[in-house]
């Protein structure tokens, strides 16, 4: 199941957040630009939109106010929408500045709740956390999930299953389908393609004999509630390496989320060397029932990809994250600033060669796991979590993409909005 | 616990660094920063000119320095069950610069 966010006339929301005396009152952003690029819900019951002239606003509506484009402000919203929703999944896909998917698959049976309820919660925390609304769109994939979040704006919430998409298709015409342009819409009406449900009920002899190409061919098999587009990457490249998994029940004990943290490291450096690379810095976290990340980052005083040095540290900074009483449902741990091992220089105090040590050890491990399977050989500190039962969605955890942690609050920029003055 | 001999301290005194950041906050996406003006909570330890993070949250409970909006900008108060104003958050920290 897919999740679409679309925020709500996001970049005129975001300045109503920022001014509290532009709250409830029309207006446009892009003073800037002969044209608006956000015009918010209180100027478009004035007629105005993207289209409309500058100079023409003034005349629809003589009160608006008309403010610059602030996109370092649209990017910190921006970036604490994906943050957000990436408390409930990995596999986020950071659409545009004001859009996200986010793919729930298998959640229900691991947070115990329905797609909807998810959904809801997600909806929940965006609208709460960030002050502005969202038109969100459950659904099967992502053609369908866009079609939902449009279909109740603002802060809408539909959801759209197999057996109620003709209903939504219907009078949908095929050019607010999301990736049918207009020249293509043009081409389809000639073909007799008024509506999504007209081009949805076409079967495939017809998309041969029409020369209908793959792109299309997926929207019509998504139109149809397959599931086929896979979820882009992150805007970022690929630079980190992040293992994560959940566990049953939450526990607070420090030891074993100390090896479930040592799993996570053995894994994702496992993986590391499979690409020949070491990373620099390392981030790991403890998921609380919450959903929120108590987390911590450091860098490696000498880049490495062998796990036990890494461990080591994470024991030192575990008590930082820490906190009593919380219980922990999932731990995780990303390996960032990958670079091959001969761009690592050599260190002032030998900590270099001591690693190179550890580093033929490792390679024996390797070729012993390769040989034999997975996991026949591990660190004794990974113990406790090999001990326990997996639980399902394990494997869909692991991800290989860049920026899928929150950033940590050690992270070197931190943007909180400032929004003015408090009078007491 | 015992290092080289020492009696050492709370557990949170261990680490050699900490990060401003992380002491302030607690949940950084929901995080927004004013700056007081007038001085009529001195006794609270509130003065004009410092500034205060409150966390865009509905989870407050009696007692709790809370944050709401105003026609003419944001107040603070201390939230009990009569408070019938729409309430944004909760102040999680405050700080004070002294030179710069």
């Amino acid at each position: 199941m897919i999740i679409h966010f679309d925020g709500d006339a996001f970049f005129a929301s975001v300045e109503q957040t920022k001014d509290y005396r532009l709250q409830g009152k029309p207006v446009v952003v892009g003073q800037e630009r002969g044209a608006p690029t956000s015009v918010s819900y209180e100027a478009k019951k004035f007629g105005i939109s993207r289209g409309v002239p500058m100079k023409e606003i003034r005349k629809l509506c003589p009160h608006v106010a008309i403010v610059p484009s602030d996109y370092a402000a649209y990017s910190v919203y921006s970036d604490r929408m994906y943050a957000i929703a990436r408390r409930f999944t990995d596999r986020v896909e950071e659409y545009s500045i004001d859009e996200c998917f986010a793919d729930i698959t298998g959640l229900d049976t691991e947070y115990g709740m329905t797609y909807e309820e998810i959904a809801l919660a997600m909806k929940k925390a965006l609208e709460q956390e960030l002050g502005l609304t969202f038109g969100v769109g459950l659904a099967p994939n992502k053609v369908l999930a866009k079609i939902a979040s449009k279909w109740r704006k603002p802060s809408g919430f539909t959801v759209i299953k197999n057996e109620t998409i003709i209903d939504f298709l219907k009078e949908l015409q095929i050019g607010a389908v999301w990736g049918i342009g207009s020249a293509t819409s043009i081409h389809l009406s000639g073909l007799g393609i008024r509506t999504a449900l007209d081009f949805a009920s076409k079967d495939s002899r017809w998309l041969d004999v029409h020369k209908i190409s793959k792109p299309y061919r997926e929207i019509h098999a998504e139109l149809n509630g397959k599931n086929v587009k896979e979820m882009g990457e992150s805007r970022e490249d690929i630079k980190s390496i992040i293992k994560s998994r959940t566990f049953r029940p939450p526990t607070n004990d420090k030891a074993f989320l100390l090896s479930e943290l040592s799993k996570n490291c053995e894994e994702a450096c496992d993986k590391v060397r499979r690409h020949g690379m070491v990373p620099r810095f390392i981030s790991f976290y403890l998921k609380t029932q919450e959903f929120s990340y108590h987390n911590f980052e450091f860098t490696l005083p000498v880049p490495t990809a062998s796990a036990s040095p890494i461990i080591s540290l994470i024991r030192q900074f575990l008590d930082t994250v820490h906190r009593p009483k919380v219980l922990y449902r999932a731990t995780g741990i990303a390996l960032r600033g990958l670079v091959p091992p001969q761009q690592v220089g050599n260190d002032l105090f030998g900590e270099h060669e001591r690693s190179k040590k550890n580093d033929s050890v490792v390679s024996q491990v390797d070729r012993l796991n390769h040989r034999y399977g997975s996991h026949t050989v591990f660190l004794a500190s990974s113990l406790a979590a090999f001990g326990r039962e997996r639980t399902r969605h394990s494997k869909k955890e692991e991800t290989f993409a860049s920026g899928l942690l929150p950033q940590p609050h050690t992270g070197k920029r931190l943007s909180i909005p400032f929004l003015g003055h408090i009078k007491v | 616990m015992q290092i080289n001999g020492f009696a050492a301290g709370a557990e949170d005194e261990l680490a050699d660094t900490i990060s401003i950041g992380e002491y302030l906050l607690r949940n950084k996406e929901a995080s927004y920063l004013l700056e007081v003006e007038g001085n009529s909570m001195e006794k609270d330890g509130i003065f004009a000119g410092d500034m205060i993070i409150f966390e865009r949250t509905s989870d407050y409970k009696k007692g709790d320095m809370i944050v709401y909006l105003t026609p003419d900008g944001y107040r603070l108060a201390f939230y009990s069950s009569a408070f019938s104003k729409e309430i944004l958050g909760v102040v999680v920290s405050s700080f004070r610069r002294y030179k710069k």
